[in-house]
């Protein structure tokens, strides 16, 4: 008995140890870009390397806040993805209902349409959606930069949330019928709110997809009208010269808020990811 | 009470008026090096032409390419772009570029104080397609005290002595100089610096077959691979970019390195303590050749029709001799400029000397498909998976591959 | 009496279906035609002379196609399929019982994934330096190496280098995914096994398995989306130097200079690609929905 106490404490020590092991991994380059933010230029190449700055400075960051167009673009990048995860949950939601709930024509040639779109390369759709969105005037808008990014959020929620409505037992809904409520109603007042911490986890994702986005940024935004801030760490280097204390310092701030956004309702995520992972 | 009316109406049509005169914008892609100046001459131009807004659009390095791509080949173009002169023709070819022989003398450019050899690879022919504002090619920047210690007093003339020269500086975590391999702009340029150094070119006078695997193309290859082989190159060549070789430089950790002349601001701002001299790349027996490029201002075609001549109007104003001056990081492309005495210092003096013997830049239609080729096997030279020679002869067969289809 | 045009459960879902539907069409299907078109053009922007197959023989031509294919085939194959076990195997021991505070092991792993492309590229490729990068400091401290190694510059190392940095970005996923799944498994079933005297792997093999199917679907497609469509991170760390140009770089390098042929025919042929992947999933998933 008292041996397998002993066993059983030895594995959790090692499990505990392999997890410790793999948060440093998972952590070591934020680590590094919060350091290299922290460090004058004189240190920033030094070799060999090393972790504490000899002499820490916060002037990377102030030239990021008052120096740069990040705050702009940070703001620009917040409402453009805000827009974009609203979009793609009100539309995806909707298709998702009704694919899971509704057997109707086209129903797999529709499914599998959704699911190519997901996979279409964005550096394949660059060009092509700039020209789409350039004769409607929507290049370096705000809008048009968010409506571009449904290409990668809408499949996506729409593929999710399809899952959670499925496990959402049929007969909740059909009691709420027979109370005389519309198939709009039904889903808005009985499912939706069943749903809400996996929607939310969907919203996130997509508003992580969104904040991160690239490709299509750098050809779809011009100016601080729309510049977002993955676009916007570029500002540090020219032709010339890279201002690494600036680049990772920046980096720093776009890459926190998210960290915090997701820390902050990962419960949620994870049980609304795992509503849909299993059918029930 | 009507009175006040009449004021109000008065005073908007007023405004109505203004704006109905600004009626014109133009739109300026610019790189973000170059906005301070911008944002100067575009205010500047906009109280000489009161009709004429010009709206600034900043660019960067990493992503001006495929930005300017996407922007310049669509209806409604913004009107003018920066970009590197060498990315001319390929834009001409495809017809997107408005030719300006006309449009920009009518607009007062003075063609005849451009740069012959700058406007040469902006040209088809003798259709002109941008001005150029920037025009420079590479040198030596060398650490006086190093050289010194080693026993020289200025920079060898030939390359045979310059290596003979780096096995002396090498010592002390100290290497004579690098190869900017890390970044295949730079390390193609190199290769092609020293191709041409040897008399040799990229491809056959037919266009379609590449002459990578000729003799020349071998020696030149080889200059770089041994340097790092043989220990006087840094062996960390393989990932510098040219900003990377200048901070060692700065920092004392080489000896020499060769760059543009827009490092010399910059290594005066970062390194006071520095002492350090400019030189002409040795070659054979004598000075090397180089490569010369910069920067130029196209219009699109494809831009509103209307709004073209006032574009021409922007054009020829930012490409004035004073305008240019102040642009450039290095030389201007006129004449006039070229004489201010800004650009008669010691240090852009080799730089000057050697654009005489320089060649442009390749701007074969698909250049930028065999540019990745010749990169991978110079990546494979200097690695030692393959030989110089191997490696010559491949790129040499895939890039006679790529055309002939 | 005739049949009418539309069920009643058509009638239903229209309104649900078309709006969305409607926008991912209008965001895909012009690209789509257009890059099909160009494919079969003639060179040049706006000049569409009909150029048949042109393209395609050019492309097969191109010993960098060549190259690419089997670089994507490589990187495809081992990112997926060593995230995934790995991925799986972080939620197996964060699911371990007697584990505490498993939604901060959780949160803290997860980390990986959430950090914008560009950002962990640049980190990746500064602690990969060959000379005084971290990586080879580490690890030469720790005197499991014994030089530098040579990461991004070798092409022998440089694939490695792309692929650690791609599973150390999307295990995450999986791991968090699979702990969703686990945790909606009945414990019942397992006290039943219990009872029946199953070991730990007959347990993972008739319970745990079979019901994270559908959860490991979803993973392994989203692996193979992100890893065939991996842009940002192999431009930024090698550009497709060393030999770790992927299909997605091809392409980008063709659009970047308005080679808008041949960079839609490689566009088409790794659309294919997707394609069969796409076919044989949507099979799969709604086979297990008829059932």
């Amino acid at each position: 008995m008292n041996a397998q106490m002993v066993k059983r404490r030895i594995r959790l020590v090692l499990i505990y140890a392999v997890l410790v092991l793999l948060v440093l991994l998972t952590l070591l380059p934020l680590g590094w870009i919060v350091s290299t933010s922290l460090k004058p230029s004189t240190e920033v190449f030094a070799n060999p390397p090393y972790w504490i700055p000899k002499q820490i400075t916060f002037s990377n960051y102030t030239n990021v806040f008052t120096g740069s167009s990040i705050p702009i673009a940070f703001l620009n990048s917040l409402i453009i993805a805000l827009l974009c995860s609203v979009m793609a949950l009100v539309l995806g939601s909707m298709a998702g209902y009704a694919f899971a709930r509704f057997q109707f024509r086209g129903k797999g040639f529709l499914s599998l349409f959704m699911l190519l779109s997901q996979m279409l390369p964005l550096t394949v759709l660059m060009i092509p959606l700039y020209y789409m969105e350039n004769r409607v005037g929507l290049v370096d808008t705000k809008f048009g930069m968010a409506a571009a990014h449904l290409v990668i959020a809408l499949p996506l929620v729409t593929w999710m949330s399809k899952g959670y409505f499925k496990g959402i037992p049929r007969e909740i809904e059909e009691a709420a019928m027979v109370d005389g409520c519309s198939t709009f109603q039904n889903l808005m007042f009985i499912v939706v709110p069943l749903l809400r911490p996996a929607l939310a986890a969907t919203g996130i994702y997509a508003f992580i997809s969104s904040w991160n986005e690239y490709a299509l940024a750098n050809v779809l935004t011009r100016s601080e009208a729309s510049r977002t801030v993955p676009l916007a760490l570029n500002d540090f280097s020219t032709f010339f010269k890279v201002n690494w204390g600036d680049t990772m310092a920046a980096a720093v701030v776009i890459t926190l808020p998210i960290i915090v956004v997701f820390l902050s309702v990962q419960k949620q995520f994870v049980e609304g990811l795992a509503s849909g992972a299993v059918k029930g | 009470m009507k009175k006040m009316l009449a004021i109000l109406l008065a005073m908007l049509l007023c405004i109505g008026c203004v704006a109905a005169m600004a009626e014109t914008t133009i739109q300026w892609w610019t790189p973000n090096w170059d906005e301070p100046e911008s944002r100067e001459m575009a205010a500047e131009f906009e109280a000489l032409n009161p009709d004429i807004k010009v709206e600034l659009v900043i660019t960067d390095w990493d992503t001006y390419k495929s930005r300017v791509t996407a922007a310049i080949s669509d209806d409604n173009a913004p009107e003018l772009y920066s970009v590197l002169t060498t990315d001319v023709v390929p834009f001409a070819q495809l017809g997107l570029l408005e030719p300006l022989n006309e449009l920009g003398a009518a607009a007062g450019v003075d063609f005849d104080d451009l740069l012959p050899s700058a406007v040469a690879i902006a040209s088809i022919d003798d259709t002109v397609y941008g001005i150029p504002f920037r025009h420079d090619g590479s040198g030596v920047y060398y650490n006086v005290d190093l050289l010194k210690e080693a026993g020289y007093d200025s920079f060898p003339t030939t390359w045979a002595d310059m290596v003979e020269m780096s096995k002396a500086l090498t010592k002390d975590g100290v290497y004579a100089f690098a190869q900017p391999l890390g970044n295949q702009a730079n390390a193609v340029t190199r290769l092609v610096q020293q191709l041409y150094t040897y008399g040799g070119d990229v491809l056959a006078e037919d266009g379609v077959t590449c002459t990578l695997d000729s003799d020349a193309a071998k020696s030149a290859l080889n200059t770089i691979v041994s340097s790092i082989q043989e220990g006087y190159a840094s062996p960390s060549s393989a990932e510098l970019d040219n900003t990377k070789e200048r901070d060692l430089f700065g920092s004392g950790k080489l000896a020499f390195y060769i760059s543009g002349p827009f490092d010399i601001d910059t290594l005066l701002a970062d390194y006071p303590e520095l002492n350090f001299a400019t030189a002409v790349i040795p070659g054979l027996d004598g000075m090397a050749c180089t490569t010369a490029n910069g920067w130029t201002i196209i219009m699109a075609s494809k831009a509103k029709d209307e709004n073209k001549e006032a574009a021409a109007k922007l054009l020829a104003y930012l490409t004035t001799p004073e305008n240019q001056a102040r642009l450039t990081d290095s030389f201007p492309a006129s004449y006039t400029a070229l004489a201010y005495e800004q650009f008669a210092t010691d240090y852009l003096k080799p730089f000057a000397d050697q654009l005489e013997n320089s060649k442009p830049e390749p701007t074969y239609t698909r250049w930028a498909e065999m540019e990745p080729i010749i990169y991978e096997y110079i990546q494979y030279a200097v690695s030692g998976s393959m030989s110089v020679d191997e490696a010559c002869e491949s790129m040499a067969a895939d890039i006679t591959a790529l055309l002939s289809y | 009496m005739r049949k009418p045009l539309l069920t009643k459960d058509e009638k239903k879902a229209i309104p649900f279906v078309l709006p969305g539907v409607l926008v991912t069409a209008l965001l895909i299907v012009y690209p789509l035609v257009y890059i099909f078109v160009m494919s079969f053009s003639e060179n040049g922007v706006g000049q569409s002379g009909f150029a048949g197959f042109t393209n395609y023989i050019r492309l097969f031509h191109n010993p960098q196609f060549t190259r690419a294919v089997s670089n994507t085939l490589i990187w495809t194959g081992y990112t997926v399929v060593i995230s995934f076990f790995l991925g799986f195997a972080m939620a197996l021991l964060i699911h371990m019982k007697g584990i505490r505070l498993k939604g901060i092991w959780r949160s803290l792993l997860f980390i990986a994934w959430i950090i914008p492309g560009v950002v962990k590229a640049t980190a990746w490729k500064w602690l990969f330096t060959t000379d005084g990068g971290m990586v080879n400091h580490l690890l030469m401290s720790l005197k499991l190496i014994s030089g530098p190694v040579p990461w991004l510059t070798s092409p022998a190392w440089a694939k490695t280098a792309l692929i650690i940095v791609q599973i150390w970005a999307t295990a995450p996923y999986v791991m968090l995914m699979m702990t969703a799944g686990l945790q909606q498994l009945p414990a019942d079933l397992y006290e039943s096994a219990d009872l029946d005297g199953a070991n730990g792997f007959d347990k993972m093999l008739h319970i745990t398995l079979p019901m994270l199917k559908d959860v490991s679907f979803i993973c392994l497609l989203m692996l193979l989306v992100w890893a065939i469509n991996e842009f940002a991170l192999i431009w930024t760390m090698t550009s497709g130097g060393q030999n770790t140009t992927t299909l997605s770089l091809l392409i980008y390098n063709q659009f970047k200079v308005l080679n808008l042929n041949f960079a839609s025919a490689s566009a088409v042929m790794q659309l294919c690609v997707s394609m069969i992947f796409a076919v044989l999933y949507t099979r799969l998933v709604l086979k297990e929905e008829k059932q």
